[in-house]
């Protein structure tokens, strides 16, 4: 931590790394929301990928204190290149010259106000600072490319964000000699196998363990031992349990350091991602290789969620407003099961079983995803919502066909949405209807009350159920012109959709 | 008692001599012809580096030896009577150290996330965990949880007896005396009236008439509501809190336990927002100090208390919701409008305060007839409290969209339509800069032929105004010290909301004293620093930086004595001071020598600020203060097809007195605009209408806007000399916040050809308005 090592002992596998953290005195870490909201948590990870070792950001209150330990960890106070003596008054604190480069831009440029959320700022534009995909400018030149997304999940209700986003474009790229950068180029070990063990945890809790076994046969064992036992990814989901509902698990068993769920085989055919590799990780080692995730991932959440959520991760919670089940249904994704016992393999669509529910048999973890290469004629992937980025979806929607390039007939089609049923779904009827007819606005036209009756979408705060029902067949319309270059303006679709305002009613379970 | 000064006035090239009465003693206040060196400049906060690198403390993050951690259980029924309550559970849980009933059996609890009981543990996990040991029996009762249920006959009564009114500083002053009798759930408040608005109604030849509707918007600071209580003797108490106004928590607190004032110290180091939701010791929902201070008295030891997120969004304030009907009579002919008449009724939950603020009563002073009346309409919900300009933003989004609703109903450009009504020189002047800035006649054009082109993406630009007045006066008390070393030292116990006073105050007095921004430390963010002023009103920056300008006046003018003495008796009147010190003839004194004189360790001046003196250009209706202007441009772009809007580009311009510091107004500005954005298209509280309780109290399903949801901001600042104050100086937190969700909601009724009339804009909305155009349309044609 910082640069010191930290022991730690006796405390619930449960506790996350903010609350560690804020224990330990190391208090400019803040908390704004603690469910991944605010970023105001966000701390620097030192993570060995692929291609080496990077500075990502992720937000300590979705992170427990186990799924880092041996980690090279910093926090707000430890990126200060040189440390000095300190003054006093209002004005005290470090000098401008021992703040880190994008702390002095904070501070030149106006990019706190009431500074709560800096501390989540800086982390992350510290993140950026040294990104390698950020080390280009768009002519190619060496000079730092800032993209916004690296601050998209820190939330400032202050600033109008204005004076952050001129802070981080006025920094160059890292000098030579700066030494977090140097720490980039030296070997990182990996993360081992560790493990926390809290006993009579007060109010009659038991024993409660956390463990984090370094290989797929470890995971394996301890899950055929205890197959109650809670797995955990990168914890955007079921920390949010934790925090919000409480939810505590006798046994938790840590994914981060077991290596063959990091695994990304690009093969000629099919690509596998690992279910454990974060989604950061996964959008520039596919460098492309799957156009329709890339238009998925910068509208999934923000680059501080992705940092540490995982593929697994996200379909296993199994939300009918997930993201990438849709996304995975258009590509006709397969999932492979693990266990003791031995793997195998299952269509995607066959993995949702009910609302929030999966075919995952006891014992059993998500060990990758296999989406085949093939290239759609056209795919694209939508999400509706309020806000532009790091928002729950209204709807999600994927879509892909192929076309017969003499006919312009359809001859496979792939309609598949999020946030309309229980679970994630496809369109089935309508991909069949689609089949043999030509690819033309009358063909959409025709098949746009079916697709709006495919399924019965509820409503809640997010959208009514008619919106739902009509962005159905607005997506798909969308979608179309979409396909045909250079309609960015497309003529108005027909006032056909009735939409009475209706009032919002509880959805069980409406959360992602 | 007071001097008569000529002073140079006025805004842009306007400038005119004015004289102006001041107070004797008071310097000659900073005119249109003063040049400024360091006030004005866009300075970088001076707690800039404390902030950055996470050693700016704030409540959340003070630790003191042996403190304790509390929590509050709450109701989670909208209405329910308590039949009894068993806290000895929570009593007897591990690490529980006290146990507070903030509730007995027999009361009735009015709102989900009501007060019931409160304990403080060794850890927080404990203490959450003891309020799950509480045992409470309910009788559950009816409940009303939609503002229009609230209105029917027949529907259950929030309040069974008077309610008192709950004002804070940061109200718009003068909106006190409001309260009109109950009738069920409705309250009448005060009307704003001008001639006879019905009669006129009557006799326009041409109306317009529409309801619009804004949502319950929540702060959501930040840092949450929280504080922690030490009792340092039986009759004295140290309070750290995470408060906008550290006197108001002192009197409340001294109220609250019985303490005389002095006996109470508070301190902010830090506040991470407050919005006007953090005026109190207790927050708008939740006695937390009461809590707190029992808990720490029963326990010996401190005890803090910090919201989580969910209760943020349950108790701690948000700015009421509002139906709000305007009525508008016109001459067609001339495009005149006659007569505004405007109904709002708005729920502020049980409590009170669901004004409009002044957009439909003050702004269009050619129309003759106005009447505006609204009421409080109370529900089974959370308290309102006030919120960046209360009122305001809901006032000025159904006012503004009125105006341009008719302006299309009589083929007018709608910013004519506005100068024709509005007199106020610097606002005519902002809609007129605005217009050619904006590209306002090209754009609209560019959003017509979409329109008639019938295409998917629409853009589409819009204009609201608003109105604010200078609020500043004479609470604080700022202390200058010059030390012999020669640094200065300037203290006053404000704190810092986020718009950089503590820099403002380095500044001022820096400027005055001619010293290098660095040699001048300030102390703030602590009641023994001395008397301070609520960050409410936008009156911070008014009521301060006078202050520190007279004080370090008055430590200047004491220095000019020993300059004297040590230049041989020169007249003080004759010493010529620079950056270098000061001097007569061919005699100087540096600085260091100067300071070396003082006897003792230092020069100490504390000054106040007099009441506003000048009002110049005009006044804010009912107050001999200056009335603030702005206007703000907004495009937007729609995606017919899913309903999205986004807002491309604001255009801001706003009149801010004199700039202190351009680089901390601007991040005002900026600010107020980016809460706008979130309140015209996705901040929205929702309550359940059916189970009475919030469905999104957290910042999941309650978005504010993010990096990418900000829209291109320029600012141009109107500066207007006011001579109001010795530095000119007035607010812009809350002005820059009023007319931006009203552009917005402009902009789009320019994309869609159609007013969406109801905010948030979701995209839902746009549809349904879109369809109902169209049905319109296609019905007016069928019975041509
Ligand atoms: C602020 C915020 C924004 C979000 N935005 C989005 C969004 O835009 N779109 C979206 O779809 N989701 C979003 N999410 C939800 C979440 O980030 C994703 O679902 C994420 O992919 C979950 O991955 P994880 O690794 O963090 O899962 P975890 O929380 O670690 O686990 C989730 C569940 O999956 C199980 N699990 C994990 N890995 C495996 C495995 N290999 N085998 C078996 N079971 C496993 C866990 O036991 C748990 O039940 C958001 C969450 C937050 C906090
Ligand atoms: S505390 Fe808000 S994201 Fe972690
Ligand atoms: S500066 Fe206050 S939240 Fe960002």
């Amino acid at each position: 931590m910082n640069g010191e090592s930290l022991e730690v002992e006796g405390i619930d596998p449960h506790t996350t790394l903010l609350d560690f953290l804020r224990d330990r005195g190391l208090v400019g870490t803040k908390e704004g929301c603690a469910e991944g909201e605010c970023g105001a948590c966000a701390v620097v990870v030192l993570r060995l990928e692929h291609e080496g070792p990077r500075y990502v950001a992720v937000n300590a209150c979705l992170t427990l204190v186990g799924s880092v330990l041996g980690a090279e960890l910093r926090t707000v106070e430890g990126l200060s290149p040189q440390p000095g003596s300190r003054s006093a008054g209002r004005a005290a604190g470090p000098s401008v010259a021992e703040l880190h480069p994008v702390q002095r831009a904070m501070v030149e440029l106006g990019g706190s106000q009431c500074g709560y959320c800096t501390p989540g700022f800086v982390v992350s534009m510290f993140a950026e600072y040294y990104r390698r995909e950020a080390s280009l400018t768009p002519s190619g030149e060496p000079g730092l490319r800032w993209d916004p997304e690296s601050v998209a999940g820190n939330l400032c209700r202050c600033t109008g964000y204005r004076p952050i986003r001129e802070a981080m474009r006025s920094l160059p790229l890292a000098a030579e000699d700066d030494g977090f950068r140097a720490r980039l180029s030296q070997p990182l070990a990996p993360l081992g196998e560790a493990s926390l063990v809290r006993e009579d945890v007060p109010g009659g809790g038991g024993t409660r363990r956390l463990h984090r076994p370094a290989s797929l046969a470890g995971a394996l064992a301890l899950l055929a031992e205890e197959p109650a036992a809670k797995l955990i990814a990168g914890g955007t989901d079921l920390v949010v349990e934790v925090n919000q509902r409480d939810r505590r698990w006798p046994t938790l068993i840590a994914l981060e350091a077991v290596d063959e769920l990091r695994t990304l085989e690009l093969g000629g055919e099919e690509i596998r991602i690992g279910a454990g590799l974060n989604l950061s990780e996964l959008e520039h080692r596919l460098g492309g290789a799957l156009p329709l995730l890339d238009e998925l991932f910068p509208l999934f959440s923000s680059r501080l969620i992705r940092n540490r959520a995982t593929l697994g991760g996200n379909l296993v919670n199994a939300s009918p407003i997930g993201d990438s089940p849709p996304a995975l249904l258009a590509l006709d994704a397969r999932v492979v099961l693990a266990s003791q016992r031995g793997e195998r393999e299952l269509p995607l669509v066959e993995f949702f079983t009910g609302y929030r529910q999966t075919a995952l048999a006891p014992g059993e973890l998500l060990r990758a995803v296999i989406v085949p290469r093939r290239a759609p004629t056209h795919a694209h992937f939508y999400k509706v919502s309020k806000r532009v980025l790091d928002d729950i979806s209204t709807v999600a929607a994927a879509f892909a066909v192929d076309l017969d390039p003499a006919s312009n007939t359809v001859t496979r089609a792939r309609l598949a949405y999020g946030g309309v049923a229980a679970t994630p779904v496809r369109a089935q009827a309508v991909e069949q209807a689609l089949v043999g007819r030509p690819w033309t606005a009358e063909t959409v036209a025709e098949l746009a009350p079916q697709l709006r009756e495919s399924f019965t979408p509820l409503s809640d705060h997010r959208g009514s159920a008619a919106y739902r029902q009509a962005m159905l067949a607005r997506t798909f319309e969308k979608f179309f012109h979409e396909t045909q270059a250079g309609r960015r303006l497309g003529p108005q679709p027909p006032p056909s959709v009735v939409l009475p305002v209706l009032p919002p009613r509880p959805q069980k379970g409406a959360n992602a | 008692m007071s001097t008569k000064v000529t002073l140079s006035l006025g805004y842009g090239k306007q400038l005119s001599k004015q004289k102006i009465e001041v107070p004797d003693g008071e310097p000659k206040p900073w005119d249109a012809t003063v040049k400024t060196k360091v006030v004005g400049r866009a300075v970088p906060r001076i707690d800039g580096p404390l902030k950055v690198s996470g050693e700016a403390r704030y409540t959340h993050d003070v630790r003191v030896e042996g403190m304790l951690h509390g929590a509050i259980l709450r109701s989670p029924h909208p209405c329910a009577v308590i039949q009894s309550i068993d806290l000895s559970g929570a009593e007897k849980a591990p690490g529980v150290r006290a146990v507070h009933a903030m509730a007995k059996a027999g009361d009735r609890m009015i709102f989900a996330g009501q007060d019931i009981a409160a304990v403080a543990a060794e850890r927080p996990e404990q203490a959450r965990a003891a309020l799950e040991a509480i045992a409470v029996e309910y009788e559950l009762q009816p409940f009303v949880a939609s503002t229009r249920g609230a209105m029917r006959d027949g529907a259950p009564v929030v309040h069974a007896a008077a309610v008192e009114e709950k004002r804070t500083g940061a109200d718009e002053p003068g909106a006190e005396k409001a309260a009109g009798r109950l009738q069920g759930n409705i309250r009448p408040g005060r009307s704003q009236k001008r001639g006879d608005a019905k009669r006129a109604l009557r006799a326009a030849k041409a109306s317009f008439e529409a309801t619009y509707e804004t949502q319950c918007h929540t702060h959501s600071a930040l840092e949450t509501h929280g504080l922690m209580i030490r009792w340092e003797a039986k009759d004295a108490v140290t309070v750290w809190a995470s408060t906008q106004a550290i006197f108001g928590v002192r009197d409340e607190v001294a109220a609250v336990f019985g303490l005389e004032p002095a006996k109470v110290r508070v301190i902010t180091e830090f506040l991470g927002g407050g919005f006007g939701a953090k005026f109190g010791a207790n927050a708008p929902g939740s006695a937390i100090a009461k809590a707190a201070g029992e808990l720490a008295r029963t326990a010996k030891a401190p005890v803090k208390i910090m919201l989580d997120r969910q209760e943020e969004h349950l108790c701690t304030g948000n700015r009421p919701d509002s139906i709000q009907t305007v009525r508008l009579g016109a001459n067609p002919k001339t495009g005149a409008i006659t007569a505004i008449h405007v109904t709002a009724h708005g729920s502020a939950g049980i409590g009170t305060g669901a004004g409009v603020g002044r957009n439909a009563s003050a702004i269009y002073t050619k129309v003759p007839d106005v009447l505006v009346e609204s009421a409080d309409v109370f529900t089974h919900a959370g308290p309102a409290v006030a919120f960046r300009a209360p009122g305001h933003p809901q006032g000025a989004f159904a006012m503004e969209s009125a105006i341009d609703e008719l302006a299309r109903q009589l083929g007018r450009d709608p910013i004519d339509v506005r100068l024709a009504h509005d007199t106020h020189p610097v606002r005519r002047w902002q809609l007129e800069l605005g217009r050619e800035r904006f590209a306002w006649n090209e754009r609209r054009r560019e959003a017509a032929d979409l329109r008639s082109r019938n295409t998917r993406i629409r853009r589409g630009v819009g204009c609201a105004v608003s109105i604010w007045g200078d609020f500043g006066g004479p609470d604080a008390r700022v202390t200058v010290s010059v030390a012999r070393d020669g640094k200065v030292a300037v203290k006053c116990g404000v704190q810092d909301i986020g718009g950089g006073i503590g820099t403002v105050m380095a500044q001022v007095a820096a400027e005055v004293l001619q010293r290098p921004l660095a040699d001048v430390r300030v102390d703030i963010g602590d009641s023994a620093f001395g008397p301070g002023v609520g960050s409410g009103g936008s009156k911070t920056t008014s009521s301060i930086a006078p202050a520190v300008r007279n004080a370090a006046e008055a430590a200047k003018a004491e220095l000019a004595m020993i300059a004297s003495r040590a230049l041989e008796g020169a007249s003080v009147k004759r010493l010529k001071w620079t950056e270098k010190g000061v001097g007569v003839g061919r005699q100087t004194l540096s600085w260091a020598e100067l300071c070396k004189a003082i006897e003792g360790e230092a020069v100490v001046a504390t000054a106040s600020r007099p009441r506003t003196y000048g009002a110049f250009p005009k006044s804010f209706p009912g107050y001999p203060t200056p009335q603030i202007a702005g206007a703000q441009f907004a495009a937007v772009e729609v995606d017919t097809w899913t309903g999205v809007v986004r807002c491309s580009e604001i255009l801001a311009l706003h009149d801010c007195g004199r700039v202190m510091n351009e680089m901390t107004l601007r991040s005002q500005i900026n600010g107020g605009i980016i809460l706008g954005v979130g309140y015209a298209l996705m901040e929205q509280r929702v309550l359940d209408p059916g189970l009475g309780v919030v469905l999104n109290a957290n910042l999941e399903g309650y978005k504010a806007c993010g990096i990418k949801d900000c829209p291109d901001i320029s600012i141009v600042l109107t500066e207007v000399a006011s001579g109001n104050n010795s530095t000119g100086s007035y607010g812009i937190g809350e002005p820059a916040t009023i007319p931006t969700a009203a552009a917005i909601a402009n902009a789009v009724g320019d994309a869609l050809g159609a007013h969406v009339r109801s905010l948030p804009i979701t995209p839902g909305k746009v549809l349904e308005t879109l369809e109902a155009a169209a049905n319109s349309s296609s019905n007016s044609e069928a019975s041509k």
